[in-house]
C-alpha cells in the first residue's frame, strides 16, 4: 500500500512544481512587458473595460468597502457596443472622460444593452429599481416608451436650452421625437434607407457616366454619384438591366447582377422607402390607421415584383447577415441599405468605391424620396439626477457631440449646423460616399413609429410570401389574387394593431418629480 | 417503517418553498395576468376575462392557429426523427466493442452545447447546402432537423441504459430459435424498452412543443410565418409588443393544457407499471 502513496505524492509535487513554473513565466512576462502571460494580461484587461456589467459591478464591490470616490452615479444605456465595432468603446469612454471632467462628483456608468432586447430589458431594469439615467432610444420605439411612461418629457429643460431647440434640426429628424405636445427625445444621429452604387461599375459603363457629379474640370467625378442621378422608376429599370451582365456560357464565372432584392425578413424595411418614393407613408400621424392600402401601395409593391420577377436582373433569394451581404462582396452593382451601411462597409474591406442616392420617384411621386429616422437621447421617468441626465443630452446632441460622433464614428447628425464645417469637408475628402449622406436624409419621410414591431411581424410573413411564390399567385394559385389583395389583408390586421394598441395605451403619466440624492 | 415523520416536512420545506414560489405563484400570476390587457411595465389594465383566450381561438387563420399548426408539425418532426435517430445509434453504440465511452460523449456534446450557438452554426452550414431554411416548404422541416441533431445524443443514452436492462439470453435464446437481427429487434428488443420509449417520446414531445431558439435564431419564424411556432408568438407578445401580455399568457396557458394531455398520458403509463414479461 506504500507505493501508490509515494505515487499519488510524486504526482501531487509534480503538479505543484508545474503551476510554480507558469507563476514564474506569466510574473516574467508581466514584469518584463512582453510574451504571452502579458498578451492574455491585455486583453482580459481589454475585455473587463470594454464589458458594460463590470464597471458596474465593480462600483458595487467599492461601495461595500467603502464611500465611492464619485458620489453620483449617471447611468447611460446604449446599445452601440464594442461588441458591435470597436470605434463605439471608444466613443462612450471619451464621452465619460469629457462629463467626468466637466462633472468632478459625477461617476459616468455605460451599460451595453442588445438591441434586440432593449425593451424587455428596460422594462425590467425599471420595475427592478436598477434604471438608467440617460438613454439612447430608437425611432422605433420612442413614442411608446413615452405613451408607457418610461422615459419622460424634456420640454422644461428644453425651454432654457437655445442650442437644442427643434429649428436646429432637419425637420426629417424632429418628428419621431414628440407627441401632444411633449418633447421626450433629442435626436443625434440620423440615417435613412439608401441605394448604394458600385462606383466602378458604373464608371464601365459611359452611358452611365451622366450618374456621376461633375469634377471640376467639367467630366464626371468618379467618387461621386449625384443625389438624384436615378429619374423615375422606368429610369431606374432601364439603369439596372445595363448593369446586369450574364455569365458567360459554359465558364464557372457568376452573373454579375444589377440590383440585390431582401426576400427574407423584408417586412416594411424593403417597401417603405419605395412606397415613399411613390407619395405614401405606412400609417397616419397619429398612429391609428395604416396608410398604404391605396393603389400608391400597391404600384410600389408591384414595382418592386417586377423588378425581381420581369427584368430577371437580381441574383436568387438568399438570406444574408446584412442586406448588402452581395453589394459587399461586389457580386451586384446596387443595393438597398442605410445610410450607415458606408462605414461598416468601409471598415469590413477597407473598400470606399460606392455611393449613395435617395430613390426615385415613382409614378405617383414628384421628387426623390427615402424614409429617415434620427434615434435621439432620452431621460427615463426613474432617473435620479435629470439635471445632470439633461447636462448629458446637452453634451451629446450639441456641436461638439456630433463633432464626435463624426470623427469617431463617421456618423451623421441632424443637426443643420453640422455639415459645411472644415471637419465635415475633411471627412468627405477622406470618405467620398458621405457626401450626399445628408441631402439623402433631408429627403426623408418619416419612418413608421406606432408598435412597429407588431406592425413588422405582420407586413412580413404577407411581403416574404409575396416575393417567393409570385408565380403561384400570378397564376391564380397564391393565397392572394394579387399585390392589392395582399395589401388590403396586412392593412387590416395593422389596424387590429392599432386598435389595441390606441385601447391600451393612456396618456402619459406626469413627469417624475426631480430626485434627490 | 414508520411514515408519520414530522422532521421531513422540515427537510422538504426549501425545495418545496421554492418550487411553489417559482412554479405555482408564477403560473398563477400567469393566470391572473391572462384575464387581463397587461403591459410590461404598465403593469395591470382593463379586465378581460376570458377575451384573450377569445381572442386566439377564434381568430381561425391568425398567427395562434398558424403557430399551433406549425408546432404540431414541429413535433411530429421532432419525434420521428428523434426515435428514428437516437434508438438506431444506441443500438450501434451498444454494439461497439471499443471506444463505446468515446461515442457516447461525442454524440452527447450537441446536448450540451447552447441552442444560439447550435443554430448560428446551423444558419452557416444550410446556407451552404441549399438554402432549406430559405424556402418555406422546406423551413421548419431544417430547424426540426437541428433540434433533432442535438436531441439524438441525449435519447440515445437514454435508450442506451434501456438496452442495458434487457437480459443478453432473451437474444441468446432467439438465436437458438433462428431468429434473424430484425425478428430480434420486433420481438426482444421493441417490447422491452416499451418504457423508455414511452419515456423519450413524452419527453420529446414536451420539448418539442416548447421549440423557440431555433425559429427565433434560423428563421425569425420565417420564410412567409412557415417556421413562427407557438413559443416564439408568446415571446414576442409578451416581450415585443406594447400590452400584449395578457394575451401572451393566454396563449401559454392553452399551449399548458395541451401539454398538460401529454403530461396526463406519460403518468397514466408509468402508474400502470407495465411492463413485458409481467
Amino acid at each position: 500500500m506504500a507505493l501508490p502513496r509515494k505515487r499519488s505524492h510524486r504526482k501531487r509535487l509534480l503538479i505543484l512544481a508545474a503551476l510554480a513554473a507558469l507563476v514564474v513565466w506569466a510574473a516574467v512576462d508581466l514584469a518584463r512587458g512582453t510574451g504571452p502571460w502579458k498578451a492574455v494580461a491585455d486583453y482580459a484587461g481589454g475585455l473587463a473595460r470594454s464589458a458594460g456589467p463590470i464597471k458596474p459591478l465593480a462600483g458595487a464591490l467599492r461601495g461595500a468597502g467603502g464611500a465611492p470616490k464619485r458620489p453620483i452615479e449617471l447611468r447611460v444605456w446604449d446599445w452601440w457596443s464594442p461588441a458591435i465595432a470597436e470605434e463605439y468603446g471608444t466613443y462612450s469612454h471619451e464621452l465619460e472622460r469629457r462629463f467626468e471632467a466637466a462633472h468632478p462628483d459625477v461617476d459616468v456608468v455605460f451599460q451595453a444593452i442588445p438591441f434586440g432586447n432593449y425593451q424587455q430589458k428596460l422594462a425590467t431594469g425599471m420595475i427592478g429599481r436598477t434604471p438608467p439615467d440617460v438613454l439612447q432610444v430608437s425611432v422605433a420605439w420612442a413614442e411608446g416608451l413615452y405613451r408607457r411612461g418610461m422615459i419622460r418629457p424634456l420640454n422644461e429643460f428644453l425651454e432654457t436650452t437655445p442650442e437644442l431647440q427643434a429649428d436646429q434640426f432637419m425637420s426629417s429628424a424632429w418628428y419621431h421625437n414628440h407627441a401632444d405636445g411633449a418633447v421626450f427625445g433629442i435626436p443625434h444621429i440620423i440615417d435613412s434607407a439608401c441605394l448604394l452604387w458600385n462606383l466602378d461599375m458604373l464608371r464601365e459603363d459611359p452611358q452611365l457616366h451622366f450618374m456621376f457629379e461633375r469634377a471640376p474640370d467639367g467630366g464626371p467625378d468618379f467618387t461621386r454619384v449625384r443625389f438624384d442621378a436615378v429619374r423615375d422608376w422606368d429610369h431606374f429599370r432601364w439603369i439596372l438591366k445595363r448593369l446586369y451582365k450574364p455569365a458567360p456560357p459554359g465558364g464557372k464565372a457568376k452573373p454579375r447582377y444589377g440590383f440585390i432584392m431582401n426576400a427574407y425578413s423584408m417586412g416594411a424595411g424593403s417597401y417603405m422607402p419605395w412606397a415613399a418614393a411613390n407619395g405614401i407613408t405606412l400609417q397616419n400621424r397619429a398612429g391609428t390607421r395604416a396608410t398604404f392600402d391605396n393603389p400608391a401601395g400597391v404600384e410600389a409593391l408591384q414595382f418592386m415584383i417586377d423588378v425581381f420577377y420581369e427584368d430577371r436582373v437580381c441574383p436568387p433569394f438568399t438570406r444574408e447577415i446584412e442586406s448588402y451581404g452581395p453589394f459587399q462582396r461586389k457580386e451586384v452593382a446596387c443595393s438597398m441599405a442605410g445610410t450607415f451601411s458606408g462605414k461598416y462597409i468601409f471598415r469590413n474591406i477597407n473598400w470606399g468605391g460606392f455611393g449613395m442616392t435617395a430613390f426615385p420617384p415613382g409614378p405617383r411621386g414628384d421628387e426623390q424620396k427615402t424614409v429617415a429616422w434620427a434615434n435621439m437621447i432620452a431621460i427615463s421617468s426613474r432617473c435620479k439626477h435629470p439635471k445632470l441626465a439633461w447636462e448629458y443630452i446637452r453634451m451629446v446632441a450639441g456641436p461638439d457631440g456630433a463633432a464626435l460622433r463624426l470623427d469617431l464614428l463617421k456618423m451623421n447628425s441632424p443637426r443643420l449646423d453640422f455639415t459645411g464645417g472644415p471637419q465635415w469637408t475633411a471627412k468627405v475628402r477622406e470618405y467620398p460616399f458621405m457626401h450626399n449622406m445628408q441631402q439623402i436624409c433631408a429627403a426623408g419621410a418619416p419612418l413608421y413609429h406606432t408598435e412597429t414591431q407588431a406592425v413588422r411581424d405582420e407586413m412580413r410573413p404577407v411581403m416574404e410570401y409575396l416575393m417567393l411564390n409570385w408565380g403561384d399567385v400570378r397564376d391564380g394559385k397564391g393565397k392572394y389574387t394579387g399585390c392589392a389583395d395582399a395589401l388590403h389583408h396586412v392593412a387590416e390586421r395593422v389596424n387590429m394593431i392599432y386598435d389595441r394598441y390606441n385601447r391600451w395605451s393612456r396618456p402619459p403619466a406626469p413627469p417624475a418629480k426631480e430626485g434627490t440624492r | 417503517m414508520q411514515r408519520n415523520q414530522p422532521a421531513a416536512y422540515l427537510y422538504i420545506a426549501p425545495a418545496f418553498t421554492i418550487m411553489v414560489l417559482f412554479s405555482f405563484v408564477t403560473m398563477g400570476i400567469s393566470f391572473f395576468v391572462s384575464l387581463h390587457d397587461w403591459d410590461a411595465f404598465r403593469g395591470r389594465g382593463e379586465f378581460v376575462g376570458a377575451g384573450n383566450y377569445v381572442r386566439a381561438l377564434t381568430d381561425l387563420g391568425g398567427p395562434f392557429w398558424i403557430a399551433m399548426a406549425n408546432t404540431a408539425l414541429y413535433v411530429v418532426m421532432a419525434v420521428v426523427g428523434v426515435l428514428c435517430t437516437a434508438l438506431p445509434l444506441a443500438m450501434l453504440c451498444r454494439k461497439a466493442r471499443r471506444g463505446q465511452s468515446l461515442f457516447r460523449t461525442l454524440y452527447f456534446i450537441p446536448s450540451i452545447t447552447p441552442m444560439v450557438v447550435i443554430s448560428l452554426t446551423w444558419t452557416v452550414l444550410l446556407k451552404n447546402w441549399g438554402n432549406i431554411v430559405d424556402k418555406p416548404a422546406t423551413a421548419l422541416l431544417s430547424i426540426a432537423l437541428v433540434g433533432i441533431w442535438q436531441g439524438a445524443g441525449y435519447n440515445m443514452l437514454l435508450f442506451l441504459a434501456g438496452l442495458s436492462e434487457i437480459p443478453d439470453v432473451y437474444y441468446d435464446a432467439a438465436r437458438v430459435d433462428g431468429a434473424g437481427p430484425l425478428a430480434e429487434f420486433r420481438h426482444i428488443t421493441l417490447p422491452l424498452l416499451r418504457n423508455t420509449l414511452i419515456f423519450v417520446t413524452i419527453m420529446v414531445i414536451i420539448g418539442a412543443f416548447q421549440v423557440f431558439t431555433q425559429a427565433y435564431i434560423m428563421t425569425e419564424g420565417g420564410p412567409g410565418r412557415s417556421t413562427e411556432v407557438l413559443a416564439l408568438l408568446v415571446f414576442r407578445n409578451a416581450f415585443m409588443y406594447g400590452g400584449q401580455m395578457g394575451f401572451a399568457s393566454a396563449m401559454a396557458w392553452l399551449l399548458f393544457a395541451v401539454l398538460f394531455v401529454f403530461i396526463l398520458i406519460q403518468m397514466r403509463v408509468f402508474r400502470s407499471r407495465k411492463v413485458y414479461d409481467q
